[in-house]
């Protein structure tokens, strides 16, 4: 028998078994408290599918419509071409001018004398000699340097007079006549051709009655000025200090020869007496309107600025890691010369970056000179010489009257350009031939016009390109699931069909609003091409065969920065061959295409807190 | 506000995982209590002492929450003391999965009697009761879960997702019972049952394929289908109420809609737009419950009974189906010339968007009338009676619910003590397909008054703040008020 007292004690027991057996309160869990709501996929992860992407051509990265500069040719080649006028170069000479010349004679005494010559047997005679000389001295430009021959645009009047004084008019009444008077002038000085007339040297004959009172006048024309006569200057007169200088030694006149009776008169002997012969000369200014000689006119240098602008696609092209090797640029210079004088000129070009700063080892000079100089004008017919610089020879056009073609070959002119400069700036500095002398029309316009060309083709030799994009505004619309990611890795893999001629490394970096880069430590991007990281990939072909690239992009985030990310700058290094001999060419046909691109989301944690 | 968002997401999930079985009716502690009103609901043949009408309404409230998993598996203590998920990274995948069931279940169960009366007469006992009935369950499988914690691989991997299910199941009965004393040692009893349908949905994902490889996403929905049968509720077709949206159209290539309506759009449904104005019955049924009830001798006895055979026909059922296949092989052609181009990769993806969008929708493939079983239970008891202490019983108890792949079972074992006339109470233990609890019932049954309260209290541990199991956990709570008059039989 169970004892009443133990009934109860086994009845309460019985009641509150459940309540001591069945259920505990577990106070590690607390739902009123905060749970941690960092999710992790820490298993094997997985793998989507993202698909194909479209060809993405050179032609849309590169778009020629964004610059005012690139072009693509007939080949479909990327060209950087430039086209300007250059300012035209105004050759200003003030045409020099002879002033007046007046020798003054000292005039003669003279007595008519019986002829002891037979022919003149009848005749009285009378002996007529007398000498004077001038003097040139004139300032002329600067730009003659000296001259050889000067004419004048139309012949000048030379006027000779002679004057009788005291002549015996009643002695002889029937005139006098002009015997092989000999009037004779500097050689340098160049008449008009005429009868009577060689050498300088004028014979002056026929009837001339002083009586009338009247003196005797001849004009002769003067058509110019041969300084080479002069002696001992076969070249002609070098001019210094600006001085057209031609001293009396060399510019003297003499008048010589006879005047006699005429033969039939009977002359009163008595009445004979002295009378006075005077010569005069006068010759009127001149002004030359073309000459030969040496010409060096202070020609303005030309500095011209070929402005680049290449759109914001082709702007990494300016990038101060670029080193292209462009295989034959071309620089093409047309200039038109009105000056019958060759001209030779040195180019002077180079690259300079935004701020205006030159280009470190861009600077070309290219001597454009002698038989490589600017053709001169063809008897005052412009004459325009089209210069054709560039790296390797090109074949040039058909010739053309009063057009001259000119290759010229300048091996380092991709010096030019093996940084893309925002400028080229081109510094022409002419100067006219001075080896010989030239003809040279001065009462004209004289000047150089022309423009020039500058030419790029896309055709590499070598290169090293880097090319940066930017994905912008992450934030915008990542912010949320960025804020709430504490760790990720996430890989997105493919291949990439690169019909691009070039071998590229593609790094990639994140960065925070500011631009900063994040460390590397918190927020990684690191791209891996056929299997190593940082590795290349493959070029394609010239003849447009894509060549596959394995490709890997592994982005990879621990703590807190992640959600600093708004920026990925993505960087393209292209490195090409030393020497590729122009295999290398840039066609807006060329592509990237990536295939098979897949997701894999290895590890990833949120904090969904 | 996020947080707490999420986090009722999270608690939601955590209590409703997995699928439900069992039922509603009066709690298993009752069985081997003599004195206890409802024991009739668990055996038709057990008869009352006296006869009874309870309070209405509150004659019988009975509220079980089943589940397979608890809170604890999904929720870890972090070596800080903190809490944190299973999708944290502190918790390995074989430490979440391998404590996993296959399949995670969870139920909610209710039944509530509007009114009850019982009475001796006809040669035995007679009952008649009006009852409402909600069961709701839910259903997950392993690989789901295995699918968020493990990802899919990196070479990826084809689910064959299947036995995913949510359904509500809610219907009136008026039940008649009569048992009767067959000679001193047999009784037998049964009930017949008149149901009233008033609202079931069924979703189920029977199968669906997903496959997911690093070259092939697809989902096809090979059988996915759902039932909603509510009286007097009108689920009409967007083609029927010519009401559609911008997302119903074909877009064109830049994403823009068309006029053109997309294909089988016209026999969409949306439950969101479920009318339930003029609610009613949506169906009838017939249920039988069969008991019998042998004494040994004084110290033993045997009773044995099947409760629920019968159906409940659905009239005007909406038979749902989900037939958009979603087939993702990677975006093509992506274009990198920006939003302008129909290829581009933001056009692709809201394209993207609108076929998984079309993939979660239902089609309206007909209606119909359906006929559902009711989930028939099979209880065996045996009881000891302590020969040295009468008051003093112990009881032994097999359920078994027959309900398909929610079917489970359950063995009970309890010690009764009635100590006086009016009191007795029971504790027990209970060892089911959702572990283990402890029961208890008190039952004041004094004359004309019958008050009484059952509790099945999961043996884990409970959750410090809201008592929420950490394990899984077969919970209930019965009570109830009744009013026994007349002499005792």
């Amino acid at each position: 028998m169970i004892q009443k007292k133990n009934r109860k004690i086994f009845q309460l027991v019985l009641l509150s078994a459940p309540f001591m057996l069945a259920s505990c309160v577990d106070s590690d869990y607390d739902l009123s408290k905060e749970i941690d709501m960092t999710v992790s996929l820490n298993g094997p992860g997985m793998t989507i599918p993202v698909g194909y992407t479209d060809s993405v051509k050179l032609g849309s990265i590169i778009d020629t419509a964004a610059s005012a500069t690139l072009i693509l040719d007939d080949d479909d080649t990327y060209v950087i071409e430039k086209k300007d006028k250059i300012e035209t170069v105004n050759i200003e000479v003030t045409p020099p001018s002879i002033q007046p010349i007046a020798p003054v004679f000292d005039g003669v005494q003279v007595y008519f004398e019986p002829s002891t010559d037979i022919r003149q047997n009848s005749s009285y005679i009378a002996r007529v000699n007398d000498v004077s000389s001038f003097e040139i001295n004139e300032e002329i430009d600067a730009a003659i340097k000296s001259l050889k021959i000067v004419q004048w645009d139309q012949p000048v009047n030379m006027t000779f007079t002679l004057t009788f004084d005291n002549f015996p008019e009643e002695a002889i009444q029937q005139g006098i006549y002009l015997d092989n008077l000999q009037i004779s002038f500097p050689e340098f000085i160049q008449f008009a051709p005429e009868e009577g007339i060689e050498k300088g040297i004028f014979n002056l004959s026929g009837h001339f009655d002083p009586n009338s009172g009247m003196p005797y006048v001849r004009t002769f024309k003067i058509t110019g000025m041969d300084f080479s006569k002069l002696p001992g200057k076969p070249d002609g007169l070098t001019i210094e200090n600006r001085k057209l200088f031609i001293d009396r030694s060399l510019a003297q006149i003499q008048v010589s020869g006879f005047i006699s009776t005429d033969p039939d008169e009977v002359i009163n002997t008595d009445k004979l007496h002295e009378f006075s012969i005077l010569p005069t000369v006068e010759i009127p200014a001149m002004v030359v309107d073309h000459l030969v000689g040496l010409f060096d006119p202070d020609i303005e240098e030309r500095k011209e600025t070929a402005a680049l602008n290449l759109g914001d696609d082709l702007d990494f092209l300016k990038n101060e890691q670029t080193h292209l090797d462009i295989d034959n640029p071309k620089f093409q210079i047309t200039l038109t010369n009105t000056v019958g004088a060759p001209a030779d000129i040195s180019l002077t070009m180079f690259g300079t970056d935004a701020q205006g700063t030159t280009i470190s080892g861009s600077e070309v000079t290219v001597d454009l000179s002698g038989d490589k100089g600017l053709a001169p004008a063809d008897n005052d017919t412009p004459v325009t010489t089209v210069f054709y610089i560039s790296r390797k020879a090109i074949t040039l056009p058909p010739a053309q009257d009063h057009v001259v073609y000119r290759n010229i070959i300048q091996e380092d002119l991709n010096k030019l350009v093996q940084r893309v400069p925002d400028e080229i700036q081109v510094n022409m500095r002419t100067r006219v031939n001075q080896n010989e002398t030239h003809r040279i029309s001065l009462n004209r316009d004289l000047d150089i016009t022309g423009d020039y060309t500058v030419s790029f083709p896309l055709v590499f030799d070598a290169l090293d390109i880097v090319y940066s994009d930017t994905i912008k505004n992450l934030q915008d619309d990542l912010s949320d699931f960025l804020d709430k990611t504490k760790t990720m890795e996430l890989i997105l893999k493919g291949n990439l069909y690169n019909a691009i001629p070039l071998p590229m490394q593609l790094s990639a970096r994140a960065m925070n609003a500011s631009g900063v880069a994040l460390s590397a430590d918190n927020v990684s991007v690191e791209v891996y091409a056929n299997g190593s990281k940082d590795g290349l990939i493959t070029a394609g072909s010239q003849e447009g065969q894509a060549a596959v690239s394995d490709i890997e992009i592994h982005i990879t985030a621990a703590g807190d920065e992640l959600r600093q990310l708004d920026k990925i700058e993505w960087q393209v290094q292209v490195s090409s061959e030393a020497d590729n001999n122009g295999d290398i060419t840039l066609k807006s046909s060329q592509y990237l295409l990536f295939k098979d691109l897949k997701a894999t989301v290895k590890q990833i944690t949120l904090d969904l807190n | 506000m996020k947080r707490n968002n999420i986090k009722r997401t999270m608690l939601a999930f955590l209590t409703l995982a997995g699928a439900a079985t069992s039922f509603a009716q009066t709690n298993n502690s009752a069985y081997f209590l003599e004195g206890s009103t409802f024991r009739h609901e668990l055996n038709p043949s057990f008869i009352n002492e006296r006869d009874y009408v309870t309070f209405p309404m509150l004659g019988n409230l009975n509220l079980n929450v089943h589940t397979n998993t608890g809170i604890g598996d999904f929720l870890y203590v972090r070596p800080d003391g903190t809490l944190t998920t299973f999708l944290s990274d502190v918790v390995t995948r074989s430490e979440f999965l391998n404590a996993l069931p296959d399949r995670s279940r969870s139920a909610l169960e209710l039944n509530l009697s509007v009114l009850s009366y019982g009475f001796h007469a006809f040669g035995g006992f007679n009952t008649i009761g009006i009852n409402i009935k909600s069961d709701t369950r839910f259903g997950i499988p392993r690989e789901f879960f295995s699918f968020m914690k493990d990802g899919l691989g990196y070479d990826g991997a084809v689910y064959q997702v299947s036995d995913m299910n949510v359904s509500t199941s809610n219907y009136a009965e008026l039940a008649l019972g009569h048992a009767r004393q067959i000679n001193d040692r047999l009784s037998v009893g049964a009930k017949v049952k008149f149901l009233m349908g008033l609202a079931r949905m069924d979703f189920e994902v029977e199968d669906m394929e997903i496959t997911a490889t690093p070259d092939h996403w697809n989902i096809r929905p090979n059988e996915v289908n759902g039932y909603v049968s509510i009286g007097g509720a009108s689920l009409k077709t967007k083609g029927e109420r010519n009401d559609f949206s911008e997302d119903d159209y074909v877009k064109d290539e830049f994403g823009n809609p068309t006029t053109q309506l997309k294909d089988g759009v016209a026999d969409e449904v949306s439950l969101d737009d479920l009318s339930l104005d003029n609610l009613g019955i949506s169906g009838f049924g017939l249920g039988f419950d069969l008991g019998a009830t042998y004494r040994l001798n004084d110290d033993w006895c045997f009773s044995a009974a099947i409760l629920d055979l019968g159906f409940i026909s659905w009239t005007n059922t909406n038979h749902l189906d989900m037939k958009n296949e979603f087939d993702f092989k990677g975006f093509e052609q992506i274009a990198m010339e920006g939003d302008d181009d129909p290829n581009s990769f933001n056009n692709q993806l809201d394209r993207l968007e609108d076929d998984l969008k079309d993939l979660a929708r239902f089609n309206k493939a007909g209606m119909a009338t359906r006929t559902t079983a009711l989930a028939a239970t099979l209880n065996i008891g045996a009881q000891y009676t302590l020969p040295v202490y009468r008051p003093l019983t112990f009881g032994a108890l097999s359920s078994t619910r027959i309900n398909g792949s929610y079917s489970w079972s359950e063995l009970r074992l309890s010690a009764n003590v009635a100590p006086v006339h009016w009191f007795e109470a029971t504790v027990n233990y209970g060892l089911s397909s959702f572990g283990s609890d402890m029961g208890i019932m008190v039952n004041f049954h004094p004359r004309y008054f019958n008050f009484f309260i059952a509790a099945d209290i999961p043996f884990t541990r409970l959750e410090s703040a809201y008592l929420a199991p950490i394990g899984r956990a077969n919970m209930g709570l019965n009570v109830g008020i009744a009013f026994p008059f007349g002499e005792k039989h």
